[in-house]
C-alpha cells in the first residue's frame, strides 16, 4: 500500500507541469475562454503542436504506435495537470478513437489510420447518437449496405460534436439489419468530404456547438468499415472505455477551487472579508473534501487499469461522483460570487471570468453525456454489487 | 500509488474477520446488551490472546508494533462486525500513553495494556468543552512536588471498566496531561448511557493527590502532543466507521436480492438500484480517504489536511448510509434483533466523536489560508 505518487510519477508530475507553466500562456486561456473550451483556435492549435513536438500527443499509445507507452496512472497525472493548468483538452481521435483502432482494427487498418490521426492529419468525431438513440444506442437506426466495393450509408446521427471541423467522423451503423439489435451494429470511419453528408449546427446552453448529420446515399471504401463486422457495439463501449482515465480527473475542479479560494481571501462583502464568513469558510471547506475524494475515487480506476482488472463499478463511480461535483461546485461557487455570481463570461466585472457559469452550464451535458449517471448507477448496483437485473 | 493490501495485511484483515464472526454470534450480543461492561470476560480474554491490544503498541512493551496502517485494518473489522466499543477504545487509550507517556509510565503500564490485562482510558472532553484547552474547569495545581487534580472529564470512552486515565487539564496557561490510577482516592465514576450502548463515564476528580511522576510529558505544553495523537485516533476511527460502512451496504445488497414485492425482487427497481449505488460511492471514497490518512500518519508524511478530509467525509457518510439502509430494509432492518441498528447508532456516535463533521470541516477551513473571523 503506497497512498503516494512513486517518485517516478512524481517526476513525470512535474516534468508536466514545468511544460505547462512554460507553454500555457494567459493569452492561450483567455483564447479558450472565449472559443468556450473546444480549443480551436490559433493558440490552441500552436499548443497541440508544441505538446506533439515534445512526444506528448498521444502519451498513452503503445511505443510500437508512436505514444509514449505511459501507464493509466501517469496518464491520469498528465490530465490532471492538463486540466488545472488550463490547458486546451486533448483530441478524441488520439484518447478514444485511435485505441479502438489498435484493439479492433486489421494490421492494414492500423498501419493507414494510426501514423495519420498522430500526425493529426486525421481527425475524428464521433457519431454513436441518433434523434431515437441516445442511452439506448443499439437502437441506432443509421444503416450502410455494401454494394460492390462500397459501404452506402444512409440515416442521422445527433450530437456529432466536432464534425463540422473534424475529417473523418468515426460512425456506428447498422450492417447487419437481421441480425439481434446489439450484433447488428459495426464501427466505420467515414471521411468527412464525401457527396451526401450534410452537417447542420446545434447550438448547446453551454455555448458549445455540436451537430446533427445526415447520410444520403454516402459511399464509403469497403475497408473503412472497422474490426469485424456486428462487433461495432462493443468497439464503441470499449472507445467509452478508454475515456475513463480522464473521467475520474478532478483537475479541472481543483483549477476552479483555487482559482475560489483566491477570490475569498482577496474579496470583501458588506464590510467584511468574505473569508470571515462561516459560510463560505464551510463552503469551500467541504469543496475540499469532496474534491479529494473525486480524486480517490479516479487514481482507484487508473490504478486498477494499470493492475489489469477492469474496472467496471469504479470507473462508474468515477464518472457519476465527479460529474457530479462539477454542477455543485459550479453551483456553490457561484453563490459565493453573490450577485456578481450571474454575470457573463463577456461582461468585464464578472468575476473569474465568468467561468463558473460555463462549468454550470457544461455539468448537464457531463451528467447525461458519456452513458447517463442513471445507467452508471445501474452498473454500480448491478455489476459492482450484484443487484438483480430483473 | 499502489492501493492492494500486502499478502501479509490480508492475512490481519482475514484472520480478524473469521474470528469476530464466530466469536460474536446472536445470542451472545444480546446477552452483552444486559451486562454493564457490553461484553464478557471469556470474549475479551479471546481478544487479548490474539495480541490485539498490543498488536500497534511498540515491541519493547509486549506489543507487536504494528504500523497505523495495520492497525488501521485491524479497526476496520472491529468495525465490521461492530465489536463491543471498548475493544476500540482499549486500543485507542493504549495507543495515546504509548504516544504521550513518559518512559517510566509506559514501563509501568503498557506491557499490562498489551496482555489485555489494563485499560488506559483518554480523558479529554468534559460537560462544557471538548477542543478548547482555555475552556477546561479540570485544574492540575501544585502543592509542594505534588499535584492535585480537580475537575470532571465525561464521555471517556470504556472509562467504567478503565484501569487508568490519561487525562489532559488546564495547568497555567497551558496544558498538562496527568496519568491517574481509577483507584486513587478522590476519583469517582459514573456511567453515561448513550445512545450506542457503548459504556462511556464521567469520571470526577476531587482533590485527587498525585506525585510529581504523574506527569505525561513536560508541563503545560501538553496541547500540541494530544492534537497530533487525537489526529491518529480519529483516523483509526475512520476505519472503524469504514468497516462499519462497508457492512451496512454488504447487508442492503443482500437484503435487496432477496426481498420480493410486487412479485419481484426490490433489487430490480431502478430506485433502489440507484440508492445502493450511492451508498457503494460514499463508501468507496471513505475507504481510501481513511487509508490515504492512515498512511500518511504510519509514514510520518504531514497529514493534518489528509485527517479533516477523511473525518468530515467519512462520518458523514457512513450515518446517510445507515439511514439508506433504513429506508432499504424497511421493517426487517428495524427490529431490535436486526444488527444494522447497532451500526446506525455507532454511526451516529462516530460522526459526533473526537471533532464532528462540521468541527473538522472547520478545522479545514482554517488551512486553505482563510483568515479566522474575529
Amino acid at each position: 500500500m503506497r497512498y503516494e505518487y512513486t517518485p517516478e510519477q512524481l517526476a513525470w508530475r512535474d516534468e508536466v507541469r514545468g511544460f505547462l507553466k512554460k507553454h500555457v500562456t494567459p493569452a492561450l486561456v483567455a483564447e479558450m475562454r472565449l472559443a468556450g473550451n473546444e480549443g480551436d483556435g490559433p493558440l490552441a492549435r500552436a499548443f497541440h503542436r508544441k505538446l506533439f513536438d515534445k512526444g506528448w500527443w498521444a502519451i498513452g499509445w503503445p511505443p510500437e504506435y508512436g505514444g509514449l507507452g505511459k501507464r493509466a496512472v501517469e496518464q491520469f497525472i498528465f490530465i490532471e495537470e492538463m486540466e488545472r493548468a488550463g490547458a486546451p483538452g486533448m483530441r478524441l481521435s488520439v484518447t478514444s478513437v485511435a485505441p479502438a483502432i489498435m484493439r479492433a482494427g486489421t494490421e492494414e487498418q492500423k498501419k493507414e489510420w494510426l501514423p495519420k490521426i498522430l500526425s493529426g492529419e486525421v481527425d475524428f468525431a464521433v457519431a454513436y447518437s441518433e434523434p431515437d438513440a441516445g442511452t439506448d444506442l443499439a437502437a441506432l437506426k443509421t444503416r450502410a449496405v455494401l454494394d460492390g466495393d462500397e459501404w452506402v450509408v444512409n440515416g442521422q446521427k445527433m450530437w456529432n460534436t466536432g464534425a463540422h471541423t473534424a475529417t473523418h467522423n468515426w460512425v456506428a451503423v447498422r450492417t447487419e439489419p437481421d441480425a439481434p439489435r446489439h450484433r447488428g451494429i459495426s464501427m466505420m470511419i467515414v471521411p468527412m468530404d464525401r457527396p451526401g453528408i450534410t452537417v447542420q449546427p446545434i447550438y448547446t446552453w453551454s455555448r458549445i456547438r455540436t451537430n446533427a448529420v445526415f447520410f444520403e446515399d454516402v459511399r464509403v471504401p469497403r475497408d473503412h468499415l472497422v474490426g469485424e463486422r456486428g462487433m461495432g457495439f462493443y468497439y464503441a463501449m470499449m472507445a467509452l472505455d478508454f475515456e475513463r482515465i480522464a473521467l475520474g480527473s478532478v483537475g479541472l475542479l481543483r483549477r476552479f477551487f483555487d482559482e475560489l479560494l483566491a477570490f475569498v481571501r482577496r474579496t470583501k462583502r458588506d464590510g467584511k472579508p468574505l473569508a470571515a464568513i462561516p459560510w463560505v469558510r464551510r463552503a469551500l471547506a467541504d469543496l475540499d473534501v469532496r474534491i479529494e475524494v473525486g480524486r480517490q475515487l479516479g487514481l482507484l480506476n487508473a490504478w486498477m487499469i494499470d493492475r489489469g482488472e477492469v474496472p467496471t463499478k469504479e470507473g462508474s463511480m468515477a464518472k457519476v461522483y465527479v460529474t457530479e461535483l462539477n454542477a455543485h461546485l459550479a453551483a456553490t461557487g457561484m453563490e459565493i460570487l453573490g450577485l456578481a455570481g450571474q454575470l457573463a463570461p463577456d461582461d468585464p466585472a464578472a468575476p473569474l471570468h465568468g467561468r463558473l457559469q460555463w462549468l454550470y452550464t457544461t455539468a448537464p451535458l457531463q451528467r447525461f453525456g458519456g452513458g447517463t449517471n442513471e445507467v452508471q448507477r445501474m452498473i454500480i448496483a448491478q455489476r459492482g454489487l450484484g443487484l438483480p437485473r430483473k | 500509488m499502489h492501493l492492494a493490501l500486502t499478502d501479509e495485511q490480508q492475512a490481519i484483515q482475514q484472520e480478524a474477520r473469521r474470528f469476530l464472526a464466530a466469536e460474536i454470534t446472536r445470542e451472545r450480543r444480546l446477552a452483552w446488551d444486559a451486562t454493564p461492561e457490553g461484553h464478557d470476560a471469556a470474549f475479551w480474554d479471546a481478544v487479548a490472546r490474539l495480541g490485539w491490544f498490543g498488536f500497534g503498541l511498540p515491541e519493547r512493551y509486549g506489543g507487536q508494533g504494528a504500523s497505523l496502517v495495520e492497525l488501521g485494518l485491524l479497526v476496520e473489522e472491529c468495525g465490521r462486525a461492530a465489536a463491543p466499543f471498548g475493544v476500540f477504545a482499549a486500543i485507542a487509550g493504549g495507543l495515546a500513553l504509548a504516544r504521550l507517556g513518559t518512559a517510566a509510565q509506559r514501563r509501568a503500564v503498557l506491557p499490562a495494556v498489551a496482555r489485555g490485562e489494563a485499560v488506559v482510558a483518554l480523558a479529554v472532553a468534559e460537560a462544557r468543552a471538548a477542543a478548547e484547552p482555555r475552556a477546561f474547569a479540570t485544574t492540575v495545581r501544585r502543592r509542594g512536588t505534588a499535584l492535585v487534580l480537580d475537575g470532571e472529564k465525561q464521555f471517556v470512552l470504556h472509562g467504567a471498566a478503565a484501569d487508568h486515565y490519561l487525562v489532559a487539564a488546564r495547568d497555567g496557561a497551558g496544558v498538562s496531561l496527568v496519568l491517574v490510577p481509577a483507584r486513587t482516592k478522590g476519583v469517582a465514576v459514573r456511567p453515561q448511557r448513550t445512545f450506542g450502548q457503548d459504556r462511556q463515564a464521567a469520571i470526577r476528580f476531587r482533590r485527587v493527590a498525585l506525585p510529581a511522576t504523574a506527569l505525561a510529558g513536560a508541563p503545560r505544553t501538553a496541547w500540541p502532543r494530544l492534537e497530533a495523537v487525537r489526529r491518529e485516533l480519529v483516523a483509526l476511527l475512520c476505519a472503524d466507521m469504514v468497516g462499519g460502512a462497508d457492512a451496512v451496504l454488504d447487508m442492503t445488497a443482500r437484503y435487496v436480492c432477496e426481498r420480493e414485492q410486487f412479485g419481484v425482487r426490490i433489487g430490480t427497481f431502478q430506485a433502489v438500484q440507484a440508492m445502493v449505488a450511492d451508498m457503494a460511492i460514499a463508501l468507496e471514497g471513505a475507504r481510501h480517504v481513511t487509508r490515504q490518512a492512515l498512511w500518511r500518519l504510519a509514514h510520518r508524511r504531514p497529514a493534518a489536511r489528509e485527517v479533516a478530509i477523511a473525518k468530515a467525509w467519512t462520518g458523514r457518510a457512513y450515518r446517510l448510509m445507515t439511514l439508506t439502509a433504513h429506508q432499504l430494509h424497511g421493517g426487517a432492518g428495524y427490529v431490535v434483533e436486526h444488527d444494522l441498528h447497532r451500526y446506525s447508532a455507532r454511526a451516529v456516535e462516530g460522526e459526533l466523536l473526537w471533532g464532528s463533521t462540521e468541527e473538522w470541516l472547520g478545522e479545514l477551513a482554517g488551512t486553505l489560508g482563510l483568515r479566522a473571523p474575529a
